[in-house]
């Protein structure tokens, strides 16, 4: 049920020219700042360099990728009376994910 | 909420003995009448669990198999306290998904696996094949933005370069509900104080502005630039932590904010709502440590709209709120 990622190299690519780019210039101007600051300075940087040049990669990184929690693909119902009507009307026995954390359609 | 809920549904749920607890839930399997098949299973199940199920089902006499045979009628009065609330009138739903990532030998990101990247839950992972790798994977939720407040993105008098703050509600619901960077380990509540809803000081910064891009007549480009600093400050020469206490007191997330919003000035909606926040996690909150990783480590979370056709799409922002829930998710202190 549950598959492992696959990403297309050429996606990693692309970002990865990036990535190096960003991560130089973080350096240079957090350089004078305390460690505290210097550090959230520099992931700050390195990740808005990243998202200004490559939002759309990064976004589509971060969101469900194909093949992924295949699961979610099922059109659920989330009302247990709801799904107990259209079992009776099609004759079909119910599957129930239940959990409190609203799985599998929501932080699990 | 169905192990409280007093009305038909809830009393049919517990009558009925389907599996009710844990953050990950279990798997049930039950006739429209409310008869168990096959095994209960706590989190998922395998094809041999489905299989078995349906062997029993066809057991059933016809009588309760045939479509239209049991009937069931209305639901009735729902328990309103403790029902699962429905988004408000007018409500815009974004669809959000939180991620762990890691640098590649790069220094570009790429999405982590467990056993390369979670060197705590290696053990658990390898005894249990299939069991922990939806934690490397994208986690969803939803967050719910009110009528006014999607309408207060929207410039009245809109020009070309105007700057004006993301608002004040939005940005802190965002940040105490939805950037939450152990969400995807299944911690789906508060993180004792550290981050989360009740973590009143758990947002140590947040600055975010949207810009006009694009003015005319049929529409409104914005860009939404900002940060966010949540959770503890990170101390890079402390040692690694040994106890829950000491990986919680190491928990924080520092990330940017990206955006791209397009209002139809005609139809009057978003028609895009693109958010990225991508930063760097420290520490790991939860009852293990299982998911820590040593130093800062890259965590993202996207954001886009959702059409909220699908009742999974209609799930309340972390899966499960109730009225009151609701009421504080919109009211929630410091958000002025």
């Amino acid at each position: 049920m549950l598959t492992r990622l696959r990403i297309e190299s050429t996606v990693v690519l692309m970002i990865a020219a990036i990535g190096v780019g960003a991560w130089g210039a973080g350096s240079t101007a957090a350089r004078a700042q305390p460690p505290e600051k210097k550090q959230a300075l520099l992931a700050g940087m390195w990740a808005s360099a990243l998202l200004t040049e490559r939002f759309d990669e990064i976004q589509k990184l971060i969101m469900p990728q194909p093949g992924e929690s295949r699961w979610r693909h099922i059109p659920w119902q989330t009302s247990l009376w709801k799904a107990r009507q259209m079992a009776a009307a099609e004759g079909k026995p119910m599957f129930i994910w239940s959990g409190s954390g609203g799985a599998p359609c929501a932080p699990t | 909420m169905l192990n409280v809920l007093e009305d038909e549904e809830g009393k049919f749920a517990r009558a009925s003995r389907i599996y009710l607890t844990g953050s990950s839930g279990g798997v049930t399997f039950l006739t429209a009448s409310g008869k168990l098949l096959g095994k209960k299973f706590g989190h998922g199940t395998t094809g041999a669990g489905i299989t078995e199920a349906l062997k029993d089902w066809s057991k059933f006499p016809e009588s309760e198999r045939m479509p239209g045979a049991i009937q069931v009628g209305d639901r009735g009065p729902i328990d309103a306290k403790h029902a699962t609330v429905q988004p408000p009138e007018g409500c815009l739903i974004l669809k959000v998904f939180g991620r762990y990532l890691a640098p590649d030998s790069k220094n570009a990101l790429r999405t982590t696996t467990l056993l390369k990247d979670f060197p705590g839950i290696v053990n658990p992972a390898t005894r249990y094949p299939g069991q922990f790798e939806y934690n490397s994977e994208a986690n969803p939720d939803f967050m719910w933005l009110t009528e006014a407040e999607w309408k207060s993105l929207v410039p009245a008098s809109p020009r070309n370069g105007d700057k004006f703050p993301f608002p004040a509600a939005i940005f802190e619901r965002m940040c105490r509900y939805h950037l939450l960077p152990n969400s995807m380990t299944g911690r789906t509540g508060d993180v004792w104080g550290v981050v989360g809803p009740n973590a009143t000081h758990g947002v140590r910064a947040r600055e975010a502005y949207l810009t006009v891009e694009k003015a005319s007549a049929t529409g409104i480009h914005l860009t939404l630039q900002g940060f966010v600093y949540l959770g503890n400050v990170h101390d890079a020469d402390a040692a690694p932590p040994k106890s829950q206490k000491e990986v919680l007191s190491a928990l924080g997330y520092e990330a940017s904010l990206h955006g791209r919003l397009i209002y139809d000035s005609a139809q009057k909606v978003f028609t895009h709502f693109d958010m990225v926040a991508l930063g760097d996690m420290y520490g790991e909150a939860g009852e293990s440590t299982w998911f820590y990783r040593p130093g800062r480590n890259p965590v993202g979370f996207a954001f886009e709209l959702s059409s909220g056709f699908a009742p999974a799409d209609r799930l309340p922002p972390r899966g499960n709120m109730t009225q009151s829930d609701l009421d504080r998710y919109i009211g929630l202190p410091g958000s002025k």
